[in-house]
Order: C-alpha cells, then sequence, then structure tokens
C-alpha cells in the first residue's frame, strides 16, 4: 500500500512530461543529444541536455548499433532531465523525503513504477507499462560520481528483467565461445581475475555487470566494457605504472579503462557459460576448481545485485536463482600467478 | 482445530536448491539460509499447506516443528493463517524419513544495511553508493 498518494501522482506527472514530450517532438526537446543502443533485440533511446552525456553512455557500453539516429521504434526510452527546466517539474522537498523510506521500493512493486534516489540530487524513475524512464537531475552537476562507469544501469535493469533474463552482478572469462561467471562480494577477486585472465589470452563479456539469458543454455552478453582495478592491483598483475591502462584515475581512486583499451577482439559478443565460479583469494600456488553447492554459490551471486538495483528484486532473486541451479558450480581457490590463474580456466574450459 | 500458516506477507520469497531453501524478506532486507529439516517444514506449511497436526502426523517431530515455526514467526516469515489444511503429499513423507529432525535456520544480514539504508544520508560518500556509511 502506497500511504502517501502524492507520490503517485508526482510519478506519474515526471513520466506523464516524457510521454508528452515524445509524442511532440517539439522545441522543447530542440539541443537535446540523442542516442539509441541495441541489446540482444532490445532498442534503446535515451535523450539527453548534458553536453557530453551521450559520449559518455557510448564510452561505457558496449557498442550494439549505437547510433544518434531518432527511430520510432526503440523499445524503452529514457530522457535526462533537469529538474524545473523544458517544462520538467521540481521535485518537492517531501518527495525526497518519501523516497528516503525503503520501504517504499517494496510498496512500489505493487505499481508499474520503479525508482532509484541518489547523491547528490538524482532520481530515476521508470514505467513498467511504457518503457519510459527519466533521469532527474537537480541540477547539470548532480550526477553521482560512479555514473560513469555504469550509466543507465538501473534503466536496463527494470526493461530487460523476466524469469529467463536479467543484468547479474558478476564477472565473465572465456575460452573460444565457452566462458564462466565469477559472483561474489567486493574483495573477492572477480575483477582481478577477469584482468588477470584478459591479460593472458581470454575473453570476456564484462566484470561487474553482464547480461544473462537463460534457455536450454545460459549465455552471457556485453553491457558495459568499463574495467576498474586499484593501482596494487595493476601492480600484482604486472601492469607497468606508464601503461595507458593507468593513465586515468577514478572517483574511487581506481585506474579505468575499458575492454577495447586490451586490445583484441574484446569484448566477445557473447559467452556461452559453462559454470559459476566463486573466486578466493587462497595464497596457494595452483588454481583449483572445488564443487560448491548451488545454494552457496546463489548466495554469491544474488545479494550485491539485489542490493545495488532497486525495484523487481523478487523477479532478480528468483533469476538468480534460476541460473545458480543450472549451472555447474565451483569455488574457484586461485593460485598467485595470473598466468596460471589464466592457464586453470582455459583448461577446465576446454575439458 | 490445527493450526495453519502463510507466509508473512508481501515481499517474501524463496528459492530451492537441491534439499535446501533460501528465503529472503524484502522488508527487512534479510535472507535466510534453511537446513534439509527446515526446508521441509517450510515446504510443508508454505508449500503445501498442511498443518501443524498433519506435519506431526506425517512424521515431523512435534518439537522441532513447533521451536521452528516460532523462529519464523519471530523472523516474521510465517504467520498463522486461515485457509482450511491440505494434506501432506507423499513424497514430502518419503523424503522426511532420511532427514536428521535438526530445524536450522541461518541468518545473513550482510543485504539489510544496503537494502534498508536512506540512499542519501547513510551513503558513504567517498566510496559511494551502494557502500553504508562504515561499511565501505
Amino acid at each position: 500500500m502506497i500511504g502517501d498518494t502524492r507520490i503517485l501522482r508526482l510519478f506519474e506527472s515526471i513520466l506523464d512530461r516524457h510521454q508528452q514530450i515524445l509524442r511532440s517532438r517539439t522545441s522543447a526537446d530542440s539541443g537535446h543529444e540523442l542516442v539509441e543502443f541495441s541489446l540482444g533485440s532490445q532498442r534503446f533511446s535515451c535523450r539527453t541536455p548534458l553536453a557530453g552525456y551521450r559520449r559518455s553512455i557510448l564510452n561505457a557500453l558496449v557498442n550494439h548499433g549505437a547510433s544518434v539516429q531518432q527511430s520510432p521504434t526503440a523499445d524503452c526510452h529514457i530522457a535526462i532531465a533537469i529538474a524545473g527546466e523544458d517544462g520538467w517539474p521540481d521535485l518537492p522537498d517531501w518527495a525526497e523525503q518519501c523516497m528516503r523510506d525503503p520501504g517504499l521500493h517494496l510498496a512500489m512493486e505493487a505499481t508499474p513504477y520503479r525508482y532509484l534516489q541518489q547523491p547528490p540530487g538524482c532520481w530515476q524513475f521508470f514505467d513498467q507499462r511504457s518503457r519510459c524512464g527519466v533521469q532527474l537531475l537537480r541540477s547539470a552537476t548532480s550526477l553521482p560520481p560512479w555514473d560513469g562507469g555504469a550509466p543507465l544501469r538501473n534503466f536496463l535493469h527494470w526493461h530487460l528483467i523476466s524469469n529467463v533474463c536479467g543484468l547479474l552482478h558478476a564477472g565473465t572469462l572465456g575460452h573460444a565461445g565457452q566462458g564462466i561467471l565469477l559472483a561474489g562480494p567486493g574483495g573477492s577477486g572477480k575483477s582481478g581475475t577477469v584482468l588477470a585472465g584478459l591479460l593472458h589470452g581470454l575473453q570476456s563479456v564484462g566484470d561487474d555487470y553482464v547480461l544473462v539469458r537463460l534457455d536450454q543454455d545460459v549465455t552471457a552478453y556485453p553491457l558495459f566494457q568499463t574495467l576498474k582495478q586499484d593501482p596494487g592491483g595493476c601492480e600484482r598483475l604486472g601492469i607497468p605504472a606508464d601503461s595507458a591502462l593507468r593513465r586515468t584515475l577514478n572517483w574511487q581512486g581506481k585506474h579505468q579503462f575499458t575492454l577495447a583499451d586490451l586490445g583484441g577482439d574484446q569484448p566477445v559478443d557473447q559467452l556461452r557459460i559453462r559454470a559459476l565460479c566463486l573466486p578466493r583469494i587462497s595464497g596457494t600456488i595452483t588454481t583449483r576448481f572445488l564443487p560448491v553447492n548451488g545454494k552457496d554459490a546463489f548466495l554469491a551471486l544474488a545479494p550485491s545485485g539485489l542490493a545495488q538495483m532497486p525495484g523487481d528484486r523478487g523477479i532478480l532473486f528468483s533469476f538468480c536463482a534460476a541460473v545458480a541451479r543450472s549451472l555447474p558450480t565451483y569455488r574457484l581457490e586461485l593460485g598467485s600467478d595470473p598466468a596460471e590463474i589464466s592457464t586453470s580456466i582455459r583448461a577446465f574450459l576446454q575439458a | 482445530m490445527s493450526k495453519v500458516y502463510s507466509v508473512a506477507g508481501a515481499g517474501i520469497y524463496s528459492e530451492k536448491f537441491g534439499d535446501d531453501l533460501v528465503v529472503l524478506n524484502l522488508n527487512t532486507g534479510q535472507y535466510y539460509g534453511f537446513n534439509v529439516y527446515a526446508g521441509l517444514i517450510w515446504k510443508g506449511l508454505i508449500d503445501h499447506q498442511a498443518s501443524l497436526d498433519g506435519l506431526c502426523d506425517a512424521g515431523f517431530s512435534r518439537e522441532a516443528l513447533t521451536g521452528c515455526i516460532a523462529r519464523l514467526e519471530q523472523l516474521g516469515l510465517v504467520c498463522p493463517a486461515g485457509h482450511p489444511a491440505k494434506a501432506v503429499p507423499s513424497e514430502l513423507r518419503d523424503t522426511l524419513a532420511a532427514a536428521e529432525p535438526n530445524p536450522v535456520v541461518e541468518l545473513y544480514d550482510d543485504l539489510a544495511s544496503v537494502i534498508l539504508a536512506d540512499p542519501i544520508h547513510d551513503v558513504d560518500s567517498q566510496a559511494g553508493w551502494p557502500n553504508v556509511n562504515g561499511k565501505a
């Protein structure tokens, strides 16, 4: 139950404004940049008044036929907007207060609306019926610093989540089109393992969030091409201090680069997933794959994604469970040599 | 009349992994790992809508059953219901025969602090969402 119906009316008014713009395409959106991209069969369109945000999206997203041509056939329309400008409403104080109540996410599950409130002044709204989303900003500088690594992520989640498809918080490594999912909390070695593999000839479709489809097989597709690694991790992986990969430090003090920066054909278009692995830095000489039960694998896979992507958490919980049940599950005891880790994973996939 | 139970409202989801069960309560952000016996109790009580007495007649230990149900009520996962009791299916009786009567429900609350965080005031300004103050 939504105790305060004003919040529903506010969501409606924001998303109605978007519908209005889509219908009229009047001067209200002139001068805005438009970017369109596809993920699988789904086509997304994003309109933004922020100079450079189109470039930011294209830099972060794996290029799936991205274009700036407006198509009326997009399956999901997203608008970036500044509150109080171009006819967009301001966000009243009571609404911010209301959205601080974590119970509102669960209450909203009974409605078509999904939302996320992020500091310093960024609100994302999504309507499941119209498949329209709005990212409302307090000002042009109100994007959260972490947005650049995975822009529009929650809209992709809200649009794509189903019983057979969704965004998973997992890394990937592969060889010859066959791959493994790497799941676990921060610090478990996911990103370092992906980067170690990439530096030693393995393939990947991402190290943080990937799109996973479940039918007869489990298949992972790339979403974002951003990779991050702290300076210590780069040292351990033998990436020299003067490497181009280490030119940029992000807001967390991590080096940020892209899969394409590593050269080769990264990311690959897809990986057929053969196992769900839980990496653990073991300090042993050799890497080992030790069977682990499905429940433990699920508990490594599901919580971080559930925490980071509010809305439709019940469906995501079930989808993570279905993926964990569909795959052999292993504890991946990581050896200390990145080359040996990569060789072991390659051998595992070839077996 | 023997007691029957249902899940205690919206936002409670369960998934089975072999003989184990995981239950998520989005109202609290907590999730729970059930061992085999606790999973069988959940299955009989919630999935099959059997009554407490019906489950005892099917072979569940009354002591284990009442203790487990009390814990599930305390955790806000189940509550007394008014629906008519259904029969315990034979496959549940068969599985029960091989299970130790030691129901265990493990609590995991690492997700709770993030799901229940105020995204403006509780977030670590350096580490960013979803790191909660003091937990980044």
